[in-house]
């Protein structure tokens, strides 16, 4: 136990000191001016978190205050009937997390030192909830603290300092009892080597039981709720407290029947994902998006199949399937490229302010629809498979993008129907927005395939700046009829600079 | 079938490959030595129209690369040492987008042989992600095979095979050398004793020698059996003694 808790305090260490290097604080560094910037750090960290903590605490106090008794009253009755369900809701979720995978979110580090190690089942058990609960609480109590606060807006300036601690003190219990609840039913899943897929009912049945017998399922929220809203509920409290320490012991018991060979399974992703690092996910966003997406594919057998096409029209089937098999990415993808250019077409139509423009252009550009792109990326990357594809760079675009193009038309046709029924848009906004996909299409396709120093990055930047920076300008002062040729024109100029790239230059050595 | 002329290539200032020379004729076997970093991969990519070259000349079947590139990628096939696939294909999707994208004709015979060659059968409706490295190189083989270049490029080929698989390949390269594919790759070690046509030697991005292995072996005074390891070993002896070496 004391060997794991000193790995995972390694572990904590090693993430600290990313974030301190990061804020130009080196722990390792053993010299006078970086102590003393750590000094300086501390100071301005403590007095900050205090100034903020002391303007929130204030913020919710005011108000509190600022209610009147009708409002206040209204609240308080809002918060009793709402709060209850919500924790429910919060409880049900901690379930379907565990049993979707095992709680216990291990890396590669402790994976192995475990699979070495004779240590008890149930401490590694213990360590994980312990950090589970520790962040639960970390969240909670703040937020306790608070809606006390606001809500007993009756008591003197004296009482205000000590009437959260009755419910801070029954919020730990309330924390300890949902994580344990979710982390014994995940615990249970994991005792044999193949867990039973039937408790993925379990959560649904428990929402018909708090459907059919609320009373009882919302009984902890409510415990909380009496607390927050100084009606005192202190045996109710007692019995959340018992039933917290039951729960408890419940994952303690269990933590010993647990199957690691299941676990290890199971956290294949999980370890791979922690071994990118501490912004890895944010930072190797693909990567780790690759990842979760190859575990849903290998999990199980494909679906759909390709059609007994040939040419280009297989070229198309097979983009068409790609996107088909990552439907959740691909689906977000062309729902979010139809929102920006929507709001882009809209913006030309109804002549929009310059700053209106910029908003959405520095949007367009730091944060582009690089999905829907996806299958003409891994083309163009993946060198090995580019040279099997009979197709130039400008016409193989068109065959990977065929289906996203034609998705987001319709989008924006059943948009613009629904628009014109209820507030008569013009139908201008169709061509605009027909030739606003192109461009962000097109745009997005140069960078990748004129990229200067191989990378689409900044590439993006420009293309997409041009692409659509010019018709934007022209509308603003000539109207979207202009914006509109102005984009064809663009279109038209990075359709040729895609075609006439560099053959070489389509296909990299980033294997 | 394929000719090369000072061809030179640098990342940044490090000279990769410098004035390389050679040519491949149809039904040749050339394997490609040299020790790590010596630039064999570099070459391969430039032949197959990955990278551009920073100077030099290469022919596909008579006629300029860089200005034929779509008639030249149809002739040849690059294998590199990792083959990457569609996360989202399974292997026999694979081989049917490409069989149909050529509209080839009766490649499912083929393409199931193929499979059941490389011992990859069982595993054609799994995704090739899920494979070993070896089971990967061997998918990658599979598709360039499917549509029969007239030149294959294979680049560490043995590496990641087995050594029955590799004397496998090895005996199947030759089968395809006699139906007068030109093949040009690179290795380390051979998996038989049987040898090639003919070596290109290289170190440090300069061909050392090119020629059969027992003109190779007057040419560096290599004594006894002409294999790989001694060739390759003396080659690079003589440069290193050579005075225009630092």
């Amino acid at each position: 136990m004391r060997l794991l808790l000193w790995l995972h305090w390694r572990q904590m260490l090693r993430t600290a000191v990313y974030w301190l290097r990061v804020i130009g604080f080196d722990p390792l560094e053993d010299t006078t001016s970086n102590k003393l910037y750590g000094v300086y750090l501390v100071i301005i960290f403590a007095g900050w978190f205090v100034l903020m903590w002391s303007l929130i605490v204030h913020g919710a106090l005011r108000i509190g205050e600022q209610l009147t008794a009708s409002q206040l009253e209204r609240a308080r009755s809002g918060f009793e009937s709402g709060f209850p369900w919500v924790v429910t809701g919060i409880a049900l979720l901690c379930i379907l997390l565990a049993l979707r995978k095992t709680p216990l979110k291990l890396s590669v580090e402790d994976l192995t030192y475990i699979a070495a190690s004779p240590m008890r089942r149930e401490a590694i058990g213990l360590i994980g909830f312990a950090g589970y609960t520790a962040i639960g609480l970390a969240v909670t109590l703040p937020l306790t603290v608070l809606a006390s606060m606001m809500l007993a807006h009756s008591a003197s300036n004296d009482e205000i300092g000590l009437m959260a601690y009755p419910a801070i003190l029954t919020s730990i219990p309330l924390v300890i009892f949902t994580a344990a609840c979710a982390w014994c039913i995940g615990f249970w899943r994991l005792r044999r080597p193949n867990p039973s897929r039937s408790l993925w009912l379990l959560p649904l049945l428990l929402a018909i039981v708090a459907y059919a017998v609320p009373s009882v399922m919302t009984w902890p929220g409510r415990v909380l709720a009496c607390e927050v809203l100084a009606e005192p509920a202190r045996a109710q409290a007692f019995l959340l407290l018992a039933l917290a320490l039951v729960a408890f012991a419940g994952v303690i018991w269990l933590g010993r029947r647990i199957n690691l060979i299941t676990v290890a399974a199971e956290l294949g992703t999980t370890s791979q994902l922690k071994s990118l690092g501490v912004l890895g996910r944010f930072t190797w966003r693909d990567l780790s998006r690759q990842m979760r997406d190859r575990e849903r594919l290998a999990r199980r057998p494909s679906r759909l199949h390709l059609p007994h096409v040939s040419g280009m029209n297989m070229l198309v089937a097979r983009a068409g399937l790609i996107f088909a098999r990552q439907p959740l990415s691909f689906g977000w993808a062309v729902l979010r490229s139809t929102a920006l250019i929507a709001a882009g077409a809209g913006l030309a139509l109804i002549g929009a302010s310059a700053l209106s423009w910029l908003f959405w252009l520095t949007f367009v550009m730091m944060l582009p629809s690089r999905d829907i792109l996806s299958v003409y990326s891994d083309d163009q990357t993946n060198a090995f498979l580019r040279q099997f594809i009979p197709a130039d760079n400008l016409t193989l675009l068109l065959i990977d993008t065929s289906l996203p193009f034609v998705l987001i038309s319709l989008l924006g046709l059943i948009g613009w129907s629904i628009a014109m029924v209820i507030s008569g848009t013009s139908p201008l906004i169709l061509p605009l927005m027909l030739v606003f996909t192109v461009v962000m299409l097109l745009s997005q396709a140069a960078a990748l395939v004129r990229a200067p120093g191989g990378d689409p990055t900044v590439a993006s930047l420009i293309f997409t700046g041009f692409g659509f920076g010019i018709p934007l300008l022209l509308a603003e002062f000539t109207g979207p009829g202009t914006a509109l040729l102005a984009a064809l024109t663009a279109a038209l100029l990075l359709a040729w600079a895609i075609s006439t790239s560099s053959r070489f230059a389509a296909v990299s050595m980033g294997e | 079938m394929l000719r090369v002329s000072k061809l030179r290539y640098a990342y940044g200032p490090a000279q990769a490959l410098n004035d390389i020379s050679f040519a491949i004729e149809p039904g040749e076997l050339v394997v490609l030595a040299g020790r790590n970093g010596a630039g064999k991969s570099t070459l391969l990519r430039c032949i197959a129209g990955w990278t551009r070259p920073a100077q030099g000349e290469i022919l596909i079947s008579g006629k300029p690369l860089i200005q034929n590139e779509r008639e030249a990628r149809q002739s040849m096939m690059l294998v590199p040492d990792t083959p990457v696939f569609y996360d989202q294909l399974t292997a026999w999707e694979h081989l049917t987008f490409i069989a149909r994208a050529y509209r080839l004709d009766g490649w499912e015979a083929q393409a199931e042989q193929l499979l059941e060659h490389f011992a990859l059968s069982a595993q054609r409706d799994y995704y090739p992600f899920t494979f070993s490295r070896g089971m990967q190189y061997k998918l990658g083989l599979t598709l360039a095979l499917l549509v029969e270049p007239a030149l294959l490029l294979l680049d560490e080929p043995f590496g990641p095979l087995d050594p029955l698989s590799s004397e496998q390949l090895w005996h199947d390269l030759e089968i395809y050398r006699d139906a007068g594919i030109a093949i040009l790759l690179s290795c380390h070690q051979l998996p038989t004793e049987t040898p090639p046509d003919r070596y290109l030697l290289m170190d440090q991005g300069t061909l050392l020698g090119d020629g059969t292995p027992k003109r190779l072996a007057e040419q560096f005074e290599v004594r006894g059996e002409p294999t790989l390891d001694r060739l390759l070993h003396a080659a690079v002896m003589e440069q290193m003694r050579s005075p225009f070496v630092r």
